[in-house]
């Protein structure tokens, strides 16, 4: 094992890389939203071309997020999803007795695929205590009328000792009447306080 | 006592210098390729920014990190199986190595769960309590893990690369 722990050693962070993080760091904390990563641009070519109403207008599409195809094992297109949305929603999280509402805000409510959003809800979502462990896992929530480019999501706690914790969401479902919903990826993390009181 | 509402660039900047090359190593076996590890630790830091509750001391900060890191590394890992980007880390344990095989190429071969108890307790060198704590499961079968991931790692690298 002495092996296995010279050459994992041996991974070091290039320094481009770590100065690239610093960075945006830097920006996150002066803006409140770190610069989109420059690799999602290399996906936004594949921009999908399928026929879901929410999708439709994949070209009209802003320079933050991207659609992109949803792939079967043998190549065939099945489906599509919206990908680096992190900078486009912004979600805080209150707990307030035993249910956590989730306050999502499109923060360009007229773009495409928000200006097509009827309804919102949280597709999958992890809460992680002080040391950072998984309390709770979950998803699906109900959906949620959106309003003015805001939407209440209202998720019910299972008991959980007082503390801070971390609401981390990875994918959203956005929904429209006759469409099928559309998934809605990003990273988000929302720090709560669950208080007894 | 460091918390979200006095944490600063400063802090972040810190911690990437202080944790970054064990976080980079950490997301790199789990994920097996620098672009993907780089969006992990990128997105373990942001979270500490806008998140991480006041920590004790800093074994709770380095521990909060780590189980942060292995949560990212995990959301990019179900991302990657819908996206079904099989055979990827192989291809780049690898690239890695040049090709010419090694324990690195072996450990990458092994299935997730076994990749991270490895790593953090052979080379963080943290106890099965701790990781247990980390992972969110019993000290038996983090013992269970270490056991058998020792034994698909040996047999791994005797098999292809001795």
């Amino acid at each position: 094992m002495n092996e296995l722990k010279r050459a994992v050693e041996e991974i070091k962070m290039p320094d481009e890389m770590r100065e690239r993080i610093v960075r945006r760091c830097r920006e996150e904390k002066e803006t409140g939203s770190a610069v989109k990563k420059l690799r999602a641009k290399g996906f936004a070519v594949l921009a999908a071309v399928v026929c879901l109403g929410l999708a439709a207008a994949v070209g009209a599409a802003g320079s933050g997020g991207f659609f992109r195809n949803i792939l079967r094992w043998d190549g065939a297109v099945t489906g599509t999803e919206y990908e680096g949305a992190s900078d486009e929603i912004e979600l805080t999280a209150e707990a307030t007795g035993r249910e956590l509402t989730v306050m999502a805000v499109m923060l360009e409510p007229n773009a495409v695929p928000y200006s097509e959003i009827e309804s919102l809800g949280i597709e999958s979502f992890r809460m992680t205590g002080e040391d950072g462990g998984t309390v709770f896992e979950g998803g699906p929530t109900e959906m949620c009328a959106v309003d003015g480019g805001r939407a209440e999501i209202k998720i019910p706690l299972p008991d959980m000792a007082a503390g801070n914790y971390t609401l981390s969401v990875d994918a959203l479902t956005g929904g429209a009447k006759a469409d099928q919903p559309l998934t809605i990826r990003g990273v988000w993390d929302c720090a709560f306080v669950l208080d007894m009181d | 006592m460091d918390n979200y509402s006095s944490r600063s660039n400063e802090s972040a900047e810190a911690a990437v210098t202080l944790y970054g090359d064990m976080l980079f190593r950490l997301c790199f076996v789990m994920l097996g390729g620098g672009a993907d590890a780089e969006d992990a630790v990128q997105d373990t830091m942001l979270a500490y920014l806008r998140s991480a509750p006041p920590f004790e001391n800093a074994g709770h900060e380095k521990a909060w990190l780590i189980t942060t890191a292995k949560n990212k590394c995990r959301d990019i890992l179900r991302r990657r199986r819908r996206q079904a980007d099989a055979g990827r880390l192989e291809e780049t344990a690898a690239e890695l190595t040049d090709g010419d095989g090694g324990i690195l190429e072996a450990l990458m071969s092994l299935p997730e769960k076994f990749r991270l108890v490895l790593i953090l307790h052979y080379v963080e060198e943290y106890r099965v309590e701790e990781i247990a704590r980390m992972v969110g499961k019993t000290p038996s079968a983090i013992k269970m893990r270490l056991k058998k991931g020792r034994e698909l790692l040996r047999e791994k690298y005797r098999k292809e690369y001795m």
